[in-house]
């Protein structure tokens, strides 16, 4: 009888601060993220791909615009490991350049979209009404049409560049994450600690940024990775009809488009552009799928 | 007994809930949840309300609150009329009445440590901020019979009982003097369920409290309560002290409720009668005309299906809606 008395399951040292825990959210989150092995690729080619945008000058020696016209149309090589492009240019420089729009796109619109598809859907569904009514419209107005065209539209109105295509890209990409979380919210302001938090009269503002918000943040940290292999899809897209970055800045979109003019007989001017388009959509979507499943399930045993 | 302190007065409180329906989204009718309601809560009482589901026992709790607003009535708190506050003052007033919920797993917010759920209320009403509210909440929880390192714990890592002692524990957090309890006691294990009845007594005597305990367990409220109201289809149909609810309960439906709980003897048992009713509640849309319990008495007369049964009081202070003791022949 003793001996069942002592078991270790009594902690024995029951300090106010420290003491034996279950796995936190976050740390069981990790824990099922790890297992997902395109979703670990992808985190590191994701943070591969960001070291190089932000340290392009120290990668490569040469720079984005210098011609090297005895060099031209070469494949790949010891001095131009990507080879070089119809004016000489050396393409690994130009993609490792290229990338920088690329993410500055992908996080910009996507931060934007959240911000603003955040705030209404959380109007929308927290307070229903006419509120939602109105935003309910508006995204089914923006569901409609099609987002591409509007993006092109706008990019040709306001002319093409890095600012305006985060833009127009912004103003359609925000009807995914409002819908999201006008769902979400909902179904959370039905929940009993929503009507306690008012029972104890807490402020509305707190209940909303304090008790419906933070339900909503896996989620949003989910659609945040998901939504960016769309804008860096775009942004390559709008580069590749002229619409988007302008030479000579470079963008993998843009040089997409130079390389298939040369494709029959330079191949590598086409291969690497869109090999890299590839991967960093598949990069980002694994990442977002990851988050998904490590975020997905809401209780920590 | 007459001189004692009314805390909560109701009279003729009504909570319609619209209902829509056809082409355009028409009213079409209402659900009458809470159908002209006046009782009073003396001050250190524990009042009792049953009924069965779906009769409106929550909503009158809800609404007494206001944290659903009333049709029409009034609620007032010590003689201060709360449907007339709102915004603002509505939400400095909610320290005065809390409540306390029937589901502990949906009632605490899982993104929440228990330390901030406890000390968000403390400093969003100025009570206690800072590491005095830290030092209260770890108080709280000794009160409620839990560990002062919970503090640091996420509600997914307590049992039903545990949360449920955090619910009062966060009920308390703001000094109430009035707490509704809305079936706390329901969604727990039958162990559990005593503990929690015996720490709101506790709790009750220590910091004289008043609850409206709202239940449909039959022996649980016999024990805790001391007057006892029961409802029917959004109305009180008896009220009274527990003794004579459950000594000599007039109307016929508290009858047949008390006839439905079970003696654990089985020689009394098996010699008893039991009242069986008919049929089943009908809706609160379109209640039955007169009174409401007439499609289901034992004991309906003609005047049953026409009037309305006023509610009189036949001994004292033990009031009943009945036409069986005020207009029988």
């Amino acid at each position: 009888m003793t001996t069942l008395t002592q078991t270790p399951s009594t902690p024995a040292t029951t300090s106010l601060s420290e003491e034996r825990h279950y796995a936190g959210f976050w740390t069981a989150a990790w824990r099922r993220f790890r297992r997902n092995k395109l979703a670990l690729f992808g985190m590191v080619y994701v943070t591969l791909i960001l070291l190089v945008a932000i340290f392009a000058p120290y990668i490569t020696k040469y720079k984005v615009e210098q011609i090297f016209p005895q060099d031209a149309l070469q494949g790949p090589s010891a001095a131009h490991f990507f080879g070089s492009d119809y004016l000489g240019r050396d393409i690994f420089t130009r993609m490792v350049y290229g990338a920088r729009p690329m993410l500055i796109v992908g996080f910009f619109t996507q931060i934007f979209g959240i911000i603003i598809g955040t705030t209404l859907g959380i109007m929308a569904g927290y307070l229903g009404g006419v509120v939602d009514w109105v935003v309910t419209r508006l995204v089914d107005l923006f569901s409609a049409l099609p987002w591409y065209l509007i993006v092109l539209y706008l990019v040709m109105v306001l002319s093409p560049s890095l600012q305006n295509i985060i833009i127009a890209l912004s103003i359609t990409s925000w009807v995914g994450s409002c819908r999201l979380v006008r769902g979400l919210s909902m179904s959370i302001r039905e929940q009993e600690y929503i009507e306690a938090a008012q029972a104890l009269g807490i402020p509305g503002w707190r209940v909303v940024l304090f008790h419906v918000l933070p339900q909503a943040t896996p989620l949003l940290i989910w659609a945040f990775a998901a939504g960016i292999p769309g804008a860096v899809f775009a942004e390559a897209s709008l580069s590749f009809l002229g619409m988007g970055i302008r030479p000579p800045n470079p963008s993998w979109g843009q040089m997409l488009a130079e390389g298939g003019s040369y494709f029959s007989y330079w191949p590598h001017m086409l291969f690497f552009p869109s090999a890299f388009i590839i991967l960093s959509v598949l990069a980002f979507q694994g990442l977002a799928d990851g988050l998904r499943q490590a975020v997905a399930v809401n209780v920590n045993v | 007994m007459s001189e004692r302190e009314k805390l909560v007065e109701v009279r003729n409180l009504k909570k319609y809930f619209p209902v829509k329906g056809g082409l355009f989204q028409r009213h079409i009718g209402d659900v009458k949840a809470v159908d002209d309601v006046s009782l009073d809560i003396y001050t250190g009482e524990t009042l009792g309300l049953v009924g069965e589901s779906g009769c409106g026992k929550s909503t009158l709790g809800r609404t007494i609150l206001q944290l659903i607003r009333p049709s029409a009535g009034s609620v007032k708190f010590r003689n201060q009329e709360l449907t007339a506050v709102t915004g603002d003052a509505l939400r400095r007033s909610r320290t005065k009445m809390q409540i306390i919920f029937q589901n502990p797993y949906s009632s605490l917010n899982p993104r929440q440590m228990i330390e901030r759920t406890l000390t968000e209320p403390m400093s969003v009403h100025g009570i206690y901020r800072g590491t005095e509210a830290k030092e209260r909440a770890a108080q709280l929880l000794k009160m409620v019979g839990l560990e002062t390192y919970f503090l640091g714990r996420f509600p997914s890592e307590f049992s039903g009982g545990q949360r449920q002692r955090i619910g009062i524990a966060r009920a308390l957090s703001v000094n109430p003097e009035f707490i509704v309890c809305d079936e706390p006691i329901s969604s727990l294990d039958v162990s559990i369920q005593s503990q929690i009845v015996n720490l709101l007594k506790r709790l009750q005597k220590e910091l004289s409290l008043t609850y409206l305990f709202i239940s449909h367990d039959l022996s649980m409220v016999r024990y805790i309560c001391d007057r006892i109201a029961v409802m029917y289809l959004g109305k009180i149909v008896e009220q009274g002290e527990t003794d004579q609810i459950c000594g000599n309960p007039l109307h016929p439906y508290t009858q047949a409720l008390w006839s439905a709980i079970p003696i654990p003897d089985p020689e009394v048992e098996e010699g008893r009668e039991r009242i069986i009713l008919e049929g089943d509640v009908p809706s609160p849309i379109n209640p039955p005309n007169g009174c409401r319990f007439c499609t289901r008495c034992p004991k309906v007369m003609d005047i049953c299906r026409s009037a309305d049964p006023e509610f009189k009081e036949i001994e004292n202070g033990h009031k009943v809606a009945c036409h069986w003791y005020t207009s029988r022949p």
